[in-house]
C-alpha cells in the first residue's frame, strides 16, 4: 500500500482516538480529575463524569461513551455490578471497560474480568500506563468498528449481486410455461456454495417442436466465476448463435469466450435440443459431467450415462464438439448436473462418484410417483459429509408418459 | 497440494500429491515462478500421486502451459490416475497437453 495512504490512515485513527468520548466513574473527585488531566494532556477533550455506579448507568445512554474508566469500590452500585449490567445489554457488549482499582489480589482481578471488564489497571495510577491502555482499547474498538462496517458493506453488496444472479436463471413460472408448451416436465435445483456462484443454466424455445436447455459451470467459484456467468448470459442474449445445432452452438460460444476469458479460466457446458416431435435429444458437451438418461418402461428402470467429453469452453480459439443423439420417448428423463453432485465427498478422500449417483437415481426413479430432482438433492445432502464447497445445479427434463 | 522437485535424466520433475484445488492457486503460481527462475528447459508434472482435482486445478495446468509457451520451455504431464485421470479425459486434455503414462 502507498506509504502516504498508510500515513493518512494512521493520522485519521489517532484523531478518532483522541476524539473519543470517555466516561470516568469514581467516587473520589480527585481521582476523576487525575484521570481527566492525564487524558486531556494527550489531546482527549470529550469527558463525562459519574461519582457512583448508579450515576454511570444513568448517564451512559445519553453520553454514549466510547470507553468507560471505572472504579470498583463505590457507593450505591459498585463497579462489578456496573460491568454485569452493561454486559447484559447487547449494545454494550463490546464497549471497552477499563477498571481501575486498588484491589489487585488474584481472586479480585478474576472477579473483575468475570464481571465483564475489558482490562484492569491498579491504583495508584501510573499516568503513562493509563494513557497507553486507553489508547490501545480505543484503537482496537475503532479497528473492530471499521471491520464491521466493511463486512456489512460487502455483505450488502453480495446480497444485491446474489439477487441479480438469481434473475439470470429461469424462474418457476417460465419453467412451467416451457413445460406446458412442449408437454414435458421441467425440474431444477440451484445452490451457490457462497453468495455468488459459477453455475448458470437456462432454457429457451427454438420452434414449436424444439426447445434448448443448457447448464454451464465456470472454473473456480465465488465472485470471479459469478462475473463470468453474467458475461456468458449477456453474450447469449445479445448474439444470434445457432441454438438449433448443439455442436455449432458450443463452437460459437467457445470462440467468443476465448476472446475474453483470462488464461486458466474456462467453462464446461452441456447444451441439448429437445425435439418433442421426433422424440429425440441432440446434445453436445464441453467437459460437462455425463448426463443421465433415465428410462422407465413397463416398470423397468434403466439409467444410462451419456458420453460428454470435450474441450472446456474458452481454452482454445477454435474447437469442435460432437453432436450426439439419444431417444426421448415417453417415460424418459434427461438429467443434467454440475460436477459438485459427483465430486462432493461422502467420506474423507472419497467422492460420491457417478456410480453412486446412478444407484441413487435408479432407486428414486423406481418409485412410481413424484419428481426426481427434489428427492435426489435430499439423498445427496444425506450422503455428503460436510457443507459442499462448490455450486450445485441439477436440471431434469422428463417426457411425460401420457399413456399411463 | 504438496510438491517435490527432482531431476530425472536431466529433466526437471515436479511431483504433485494430495489435491489440486482453488485453494492452491497461489502455491501453484509460486511453484511456476520457482521453476522459471531456475531457467529450466523442460518440466514434467508427475501427478500420479495427485488424488483429486477441481476445475480451478485444471485451470492451473492451462496457466502452466501458457507460461511454457511464453517462456519457451517444454511441458508434459505424467500419470494421471483415478478422479484426476477421469476429469482430464472428460476435458480432453490429451488434445492440448503431452500426457505420458
Amino acid at each position: 500500500m502507498d506509504s502516504k495512504i498508510i500515513k493518512s490512515a494512521e493520522m485519521d485513527r489517532r484523531h478518532r482516538v483522541t476524539n473519543s468520548r470517555v466516561l470516568i466513574v469514581d467516587d473520589m473527585m480527585v481521582m476523576r480529575q487525575l484521570v481527566e488531566a492525564c487524558l486531556e494532556n494527550e489531546g482527549f477533550s470529550h469527558f463525562e463524569f459519574a461519582s457512583d455506579g448508579r450515576e454511570c448507568l444513568e448517564k451512559i445512554s445519553e453520553f454514549k461513551p466510547d470507553i468507560i474508566i471505572l472504579d470498583i469500590n463505590m457507593p450505591e452500585i459498585n463497579g462489578l455490578e456496573v460491568c454485569r449490567q452493561l454486559r447484559a445489554k447487547a449494545k454494550y457488549s463490546d464497549l471497552p471497560i477499563l477498571v481501575q482499582s486498588a484491589l489487585d489480589a488474584p481472586h479480585e482481578r478474576t472477579a473483575v474480568f468475570e464481571a465483564g471488564a475489558t482490562d484492569f489497571i491498579t491504583k495508584p495510577l501510573n499516568p503513562p500506563e493509563l494513557v497507553s491502555r486507553v489508547r490501545k482499547h480505543l484503537e482496537n474498538q475503532i479497528l473492530i468498528h471499521d471491520l464491521k462496517v466493511y463486512q456489512k458493506r460487502v455483505a450488502d453488496e453480495l446480497e444485491v449481486a446474489h439477487q441479480m444472479q438469481s434473475l439470470l436463471l429461469p424462474n418457476e413460472k417460465y419453467c412451467q410455461e416451457i413445460a406446458s408448451a412442449y408437454g414435458v416436465e421441467v425440474e431444477s435445483f440451484y445452490k451457490a456454495s457462497s453468495e455468488l456462484g459459477g453455475d448458470i443454466w437456462g432454457l429457451w424455445p427454438i420452434d414449436k417442436k424444439k426447445f434448448g436447455v443448457y447448464a454451464a459451470d465456470f472454473s473456480g467459484h465465488g465472485v470471479g466465476s459469478a462475473l463470468n456467468t453474467f458475461r456468458l448470459h449477456t453474450l447469449m442474449e445479445s448474439q444470434n448463435f445457432n441454438k438449433a445445432n448443439p455442436s455449432d452452438f458450443l463452437a460459437e460460444i467457445n470462440a467468443r469466450l476465448h476472446q475474453f476469458l483470462p488464461v486458466g479460466q474456462f467453462s464446461t457446458m452441456m447444451y441439448a435440443v429437445i425435439d418433442i416431435e421426433s422424440q429425440e435429444i441432440e446434445y453436445a458437451s464441453s467437459a460437462a459431467p455425463n448426463p443421465l438418461v433415465i428410462m422407465n418402461f413397463e416398470d423397468k428402470v434403466s439409467v444410462t450415462q451419456c458420453e460428454s467429453s470435450g474441450l472446456p469452453l474458452g481454452v482454445t480459439a477454435s474447437s469442435s464438439y460432437k453432436s450426439m443423439r439419444i431417444p426421448f420417448t415417453a417415460g424418459t428423463r434427461f438429467l443434467l448436473y454440475s460436477d459438485a453432485l459427483i465430486e462432493s465427498e461422502v467420506s474423507p478422500q472419497e467422492q460420491l462418484g457417478t456410480d453412486r449417483l446412478v444407484k441413487m437415481v435408479k432407486s428414486i426413479a423406481t418409485q412410481k410417483s413424484g419428481g426426481l430432482v427434489t428427492p435426489l438433492v435430499a439423498k445427496f445432502n444425506r450422503a455428503v459429509n460436510n457443507e459442499i464447497d462448490d455450486d450445485l445445479t441439477l436440471i431434469c427434463i422428463g417426457n411425460i408418459d401420457t399413456s399411463s | 497440494m504438496k510438491y517435490v522437485e527432482s531431476n530425472v535424466d536431466g529433466q526437471c520433475v515436479m511431483k504433485l500429491s494430495e489435491s489440486l484445488t482453488f485453494a492452491d492457486h497461489q502455491a501453484f503460481r509460486d511453484m511456476l515462478k520457482k521453476l522459471e527462475d531456475g531457467q529450466r528447459k523442460s518440466c514434467c508434472f508427475d501427478i500420479s500421486q495427485l488424488v483429486s482435482i477441481d476445475s480451478a486445478g485444471l485451470g492451473m495446468f492451462l496457466i502452466a502451459k501458457d507460461h511454457s509457451q511464453q517462456n519457451d520451455w517444454q511441458m508434459s504431464i505424467k500419470g494421471p490416475q483415478g478422479q484426476v485421470g477421469s476429469v482430464m479425459k472428460l476435458a480432453k486434455f490429451e488434445d492440448i497437453f503431452t500426457i505420458v503414462g
